[in-house]
């Protein structure tokens, strides 16, 4: 696999604001957003819908305005020079976009003669992409008669038809079940090993965790973390993650679990609690002498190391499951 | 401007329209086809309306078949792409200007609006009742006035498909079509409405007049009809309007 080249900044942001409409309705969809973005890293921006992060991939796509501050990529400003920038970048979008008049073969041809790429050369890529995304097969037939995983797929392949340097996938996977979204994950993995910039915005904790050499953890317009999955979760008390669940949880049971060795930090909700903690194995038999007789209540034990999930509860300050 | 991706876009659009011919056809033939049937063939041979009728009558169907075509190109995938399928986000990702691509639009639904003339000329003097006198002989003013005309009825779809969501595209079918249709001079020459002075005064927002007018003076230069300048100068003014507030309108949607 190629190494992100991290001597070659490629996306540079700067106090990046984005207020749509007027006060007193004005929203604030970004809030101060610095990022420096590297060569080849595959980047994703992870958050709850409403972060922020479609509104930062707009931006860097020039499809929306910035209300301050500046983006650069691949050293051109979106906001001055949009047509030089559209023709090295590209985007996977949220919603299916693709023509509905056309084959989807077409599409990709119609496309990549958008981009000014020569006959010879986008009938030859659009051939060996279909053949990559397991879409030979469905080359001549309309959009609508594909299901939403081979639009999703059909959206990569286009975007791929001009060879850009970087591309944005915005929501890649949502929707899709389980076997559409890993064929998608498997893709996108090569297409990290060729050395592609990838930027991809996901609410999917464990999306961002699989494919992502850089995770930017993004709520209300702001980003609150940056650093590998690894070194993220990391920022948590423990390294593991215990989770009981109980038929009734006992009221006072954060006070009674306060002393318990080896435990970094402890929240509950209704029925369950959430104990970060070093070592699972270590914390769990001194956990279940401090439960006593309530062992009985316990529905469920969850071990579990700890994930961008639990990072991002942790960071956000949010209770569990809201 | 990047004419190279203008013109792939172009292709792509002529490649759909190609594909869509029959019911292009249908769309923009068989109401003016009707009209013809009725007014110029059943209603003279009944004796019930005057023989002259269908050389009238011809000019306005042509102006009317091409300004709703060039109209209709553009404004009804403008309206369903904004509203539903969004299809106009992945264009606005080709190395393009936002106004080269309302351009673009615009020369597409232009000449889809001189097709629809050229289809209806031949059917209509075919439907019509005993003969209609075409006079080819001033081949400048038919050549300006046609292109005026197509490049009116883009210009009035863009404007229409930039501003009316989906779910008005009814309102927008008797608010603004039927009007346009019945106050156009189609079926009557705009000088014959001084019986009705200000009938003839108020119909003068209508493009639409001045298009069958201007198809009068060049195919039919025997029958009464508006002057050149007024001609020109309403197919002009409505031009003018239409390009600056349709393509304005065009930018402002997609415009974030």
């Amino acid at each position: 696999m190629t190494s992100p080249r991290l001597d070659q900044p490629v996306i540079e942001i700067r106090d990046l604001r984005k207020v749509y409409g007027r006060p007193p309705r004005a929203v604030v969809a970004l809030d101060g957003v610095n990022l420096t973005i590297y060569r080849g890293e595959v980047l994703g921006l992870l958050g709850p819908n409403g972060a922020g992060k479609t509104t930062t991939i707009g931006i860097l796509t020039t499809r929306i305005k910035p209300t301050s501050g500046s983006a650069e990529v691949a050293g051109i400003d979106p906001v001055r020079l949009p047509i030089e920038l559209k023709k090295i970048i590209a985007v996977v979008p949220q919603h299916m976009n693709l023509d509905r008049s056309l084959t989807a073969k077409e599409n990709l041809l119609f496309h990549a003669e958008y981009f000014g790429v020569a006959k010879a050369v986008r009938e030859e890529r659009a051939a060996r992409l279909l053949e990559w995304l397991h879409l030979s097969e469905r080359a001549d037939e309309k959009i609508d008669h594909l299901s939403g995983g081979m639009r999703q797929r059909l959206m990569i392949a286009r975007a791929l038809m001009h060879e850009p340097q970087i591309v944005f996938l915005d929501e890649a996977t949502l929707g899709l079940d389980p076997p559409a979204r890993l064929l998608i994950w498997e893709k996108i993995r090569e297409l990290r090993a060729q050395g592609l910039t990838i930027i991809l915005t996901t609410h999917y904790m464990e999306e961002a965790e699989e494919l992502c050499t850089r995770v930017a953890i993004i709520d209300h317009g702001r980003i609150l973390a940056l650093n590998t999955p690894d070194e993220l979760k990391r920022l948590l008390p423990g390294g593991e993650v215990i989770e009981l669940e109980f038929r009734q949880l006992p009221p006072d049971i954060l006070d009674r679990l306060q002393g318990v060795e080896g435990l970094a930090r402890a929240e509950r909700d209704a029925s369950r609690v959430r104990l970060y903690v070093g070592s699972a194995g270590k914390a769990l038999p001194r956990i279940m002498q401090v439960l006593d007789r309530q062992v009985d209540d316990l529905l469920h034990v969850h071990l579990a190391p700890a994930t961008l999930e639990d990072v991002f509860i942790y960071l956000t300050g949010r209770g569990l499951r809201e | 401007m990047s004419w190279r991706t203008f013109l792939a876009l172009l292709h792509r659009d002529l490649v759909v329209s190609v594909r869509d011919l029959f019911s292009f056809l249908v769309r923009t033939l068989i109401q003016p086809a009707f009209l013809v049937v009725i007014l110029g063939n059943v209603m003279p041979r009944l004796g019930l309306v005057a023989p002259d009728l269908t050389t009238i009558m011809l000019p306005g169907m042509i102006a009317l078949s091409m300004l709703f075509a060039g109209m209709q190109a553009v404004a009804m995938p403008l309206i369903i792409e904004f509203g539903y399928t969004k299809e106009i986000e992945d264009r606005l990702l080709a190395p393009i200007g936002i106004r080269t691509l309302a351009v673009e639009k615009i020369v597409v639904g232009a000449l889809q609006a001189v097709f629809a003339g050229l289809a209806i000329l031949p059917l209509g003097v075919y439907l019509m009742y005993g003969e209609v006198r075409l006079d080819f002989s001033h081949p400048l003013i038919l050549l300006s006035v046609v292109l005026g005309i197509a490049v009116v009825s883009a210009s009035f779809g863009l404007f229409l498909g930039a501003l009316i969501d989906p779910q008005k595209i009814g309102l927008m079918m008797s608010a603004i079509v039927a009007p346009i249709l019945f106050f156009g001079c189609t079926y009557y020459p705009w000088r014959g409405l001084e019986a009705v002075p200000w009938l003839q005064k108020v119909i003068l927002i209508n493009p639409l007049v001045y298009a069958s007018e201007g198809l009068r003076a060049a195919l039919t230069p025997q029958v009464p009809h508006m002057g050149l300048t007024g001609i020109y100068l309403g197919l002009g003014l409505s031009m003018l309007l239409f390009l600056v507030v349709g393509v304005q309108a065009f930018c402002r949607r997609l415009t974030i």
